[in-house]
């Protein structure tokens, strides 16, 4: 027998019972679970430890025969609410887990759907919908958390794959893993990259929270915070730093990017 | 009869269908998308040129990269920005990567298991584990060219509007090289699979309208070819309606009132003899006829296309290999300007317009997807497909129609953007 299938029996003949789980998407581009599965082979062994019972990018059982009663103990959402639809969706799901994560930007932070918040949203559905878009859902972007009450929140646009799978591997045992509160910027000197705001770019790295293994400055891109920023950045220090490089309109602008502006503009009211 | 389906799973986005028969008569076949409007367009007005790549990427999760690079190409074509050989060759292989991704996505774990009665594509480690276990790899390869040009298979980081951020190390280059040669026989096998199941017939009647370039099989240029008729990109984006109906989010986009069929079929049906050899060779031992007009045979036109494309990292890595790359970016002068550029995505067509102002300030813009351009032509081979289901149950219509709409791989994210 397999080495995995014998795993299964042998958690099976302990009476360990499977942790259940739903990965769901709300409104969305499903770029977070296509980073999941980049994974490859290592989510599927995940599979192993996880019943995942709904995932409906790769399975249709759950949309066929849908289970109004089902309760899980882990719900991993993705997306943005945007119809009343995602917003009864989510509402719905909160009721059935025991624990619920927000995969990605746009479930923690508002992420790049976001940026229609800081223009003017009906002039964006005009664009688009021209006498149609008073017919669009077309509310305020606001993170997950802003609806229902979340256990733990997944950064990243899209979500680190490792990040997820080591989160995952403590939720499945109803542990919610501990935040880390190290920057960007360590994860850049661990790699031994060239500080790019030393070479006078505007990188947001100082406040922003480690774990997408500085993947944009590592590929000299400046980081632009879609892995959500600290508990508690220093954006007045970090502000004084590049006012030399960048207009304030400019610097608010790239907060704009993954919907985090709030938290570093509100941080530097302070 | 009317039939109404909630919600049809592995497809990228959401989607339901309604459809209504009468004594064998057709009366309505329409695809309800359930996705919320983002209003792409909307936020990109206002924002500046250097975040249309990064921004318009968001719109998909399984084709970010051809809606980054076909952003870049249009504010290029704006700006009157003339990028470099190696930008093109660079750009054409992270192509590569997004297309052998997404078709073997598609294929093996999205559409295939329907004809092999499986409804949850995990299953398919289980009842059939090594070509499970083989498009894996192959996905896997694509993400990894991905990965390599644009810093991360999902939303790329490097390219930029001139040229690269950062490029790719001789070393990996040369990975990629090696491994496309290595897994050429595993993609001969899963191609040859394709070709053993038995798919459903339909005589579409939709136009097949793609990037076509004499010499080569074109997927980052050409021009459109439309009932076997070339034209700019301009004039082909000109002659596309996009058709708004009240309350609905997604944009139906007909030409001439009719839809079109775009992606690997209508490729194939205009470029089969630019396929690389293995690729032409598999064209032949398959013995599928083209021109095809049947959309149950996409996933053998994308099985086909994994094939070419998995022979033309070979080819691209090479030249890449015989450049600097380090010298590859040009100088950009902001200017106001406007263009309209094309890419052929893993589904069709990809069309992106933009309007600059002189600061270079996105005043306007317009993108069109390929599955916006497949939905009305999808209904139409709908009700065409419908009546034939006549005697069967209504679960089996259910399940038929579901993979139909799959069949296409429609990207609904896309689509309503």
């Amino acid at each position: 027998m397999a080495k995995k299938q014998l795993r299964g029996v042998v958690e099976q003949g302990r009476g360990v019972k499977k942790t259940t789980a739903a990965f769901i998407s709300l409104s969305c581009d499903n770029g977070c679970f296509f980073a999941a599965l980049e994974l490859g082979k290592k989510l599927f062994d995940l599979f192993d430890y996880l019943n995942v019972k709904e995932f409906r990018l790769i399975e249709e059982n759950s949309s066929i025969h849908p289970q109004p009663d089902q309760v899980f103990d882990l719900v991993v959402v993705e997306g943005s609410v945007i119809t009343k639809a995602d917003q009864e969706k989510l509402r719905d799901y909160r009721k059935r887990a025991k624990l619920l994560v927000a995969l990605g930007a746009c479930a923690a932070s508002g992420g790049v759907p976001a940026l229609k918040n800081y223009g003017d949203r009906k002039a964006a559905a005009k664009k688009v919908y021209g006498v149609h878009a008073d017919r669009v859902e077309n509310p305020v972007i606001k993170p997950l958390r802003d609806y229902v009450k979340v256990d733990y929140e997944i950064y990243g646009c899209p979500i680190d794959g490792n990040d997820f799978w080591q989160a995952i591997k403590s939720l499945k045992a109803g542990i919610i893993p501990e935040v880390s509160e190290q920057t960007v910027c360590e994860e850049c000197q661990l790699k031994e990259n060239g500080c790019l705001l030393q070479e006078g770019r505007v990188c947001l790295g100082p406040l922003i929270r480690a774990g997408c293994g500085a993947t944009c400055p590592s590929h000299n891109y400046p980081c632009d915070g879609c892995h959500g920023p600290l508990r508690d950045p220093q954006v007045a220090q970090f502000e004084k730093k590049v006012k030399d490089i960048i207009s304030p309109d400019e610097l608010s602008k790239i907060y704009e990017r993954f919907g985090i502006k709030a938290k570093l503009i509100h941080e530097d009211q302070n | 009869m009317k039939i109404k389906i909630n919600h049809i799973a592995k497809t990228e986005g959401s989607a339901g269908l309604v459809a209504e028969l009468e004594r064998g008569r057709v009366l309505e076949a329409r695809l309800l998308t359930q996705e919320g409007a983002r209003l792409f367009e909307g936020i990109l007005v206002g924002r500046h040129y250097t975040e249309a790549g990064e921004i318009s990427s968001r719109i998909c999760g399984i084709c970010p990269v051809v809606h980054f690079l076909t952003a870049l190409k249009a504010i290029e074509g704006a700006l009157g920005v003339k990028v470099s050989k190696q930008t093109l060759l660079l750009r054409k292989l992270l192509m590569l990567g997004q297309i052998i991704q997404s078709h073997a996505m598609h294929i093996y774990f999205l559409s295939l298991p329907d004809y092999l009665g499986i409804k949850d594509s995990r299953k398919m480690f289980e009842k059939h584990p090594q070509l499970a276990c083989q498009a894996l790899a192959a996905r896997d390869f694509g993400n990894r060219i991905c990965a390599v040009v644009g810093g991360r298979s999902v939303h790329p980081v490097t390219p930029k509007v001139g040229g690269f951020y950062a490029f790719p190390a001789s070393a990996a280059l040369r990975s990629l090289r090696t491994e496309s040669v290595k897994i050429l026989p595993l993609i001969e096998k899963l191609v040859r699979w394709v070709g053993t199941v038995a798919l459903p017939s339909l005589e579409s009647e939709n136009n097949p309208a793609a990037l076509f370039k004499k010499g080569g099989y074109a997927i980052c240029d050409g021009e459109v070819l439309f009932e076997k008729k070339p034209q700019s990109v301009a004039k082909a984006y000109l002659a596309l309606k996009e058709q708004c109906d009240a309350g609905e989010m997604v944009k139906r986009v007909s030409r001439q009132e009719q839809g079109l069929l775009v992606g690997a079929l209508a490729r194939l049906n205009y470029s089969q003899k630019y396929l690389n050899p293995r690729a032409a060779q598999l064209l032949k031992d398959l013995a599928f006829k083209l021109p095809s007009q049947n959309p149950f045979r996409t996933i053998t036109a994308q099985a086909l296309e994994l094939a070419h494309c998995v022979e033309e990292v070979k080819v691209v890595t090479t030249k890449l290999l015989h450049i600097d790359l380090e010298k590859g970016n040009v100088k950009v002068k902001v200017r106001a300007g406007e263009a309209v550029a094309a890419i052929e995505a893993p589904r069709g067509t990809l069309y992106h317009y933009y309007k600059l102002d002189k600061t270079g300030i996105i005043i306007d813009c317009n993108i069109i997807t390929p599955t916006a351009q497949l939905l009305l032509g999808m209904e139409k081979d709908i009700k065409k497909y419908l009546p034939t289901l006549r005697d069967r149950s209504e679960a089996e219509i259910q399940m038929a129609l579901r993979t139909m709409v799959r069949a296409y791989d429609p990207c609904i994210s896309c689509a309503t953007h």
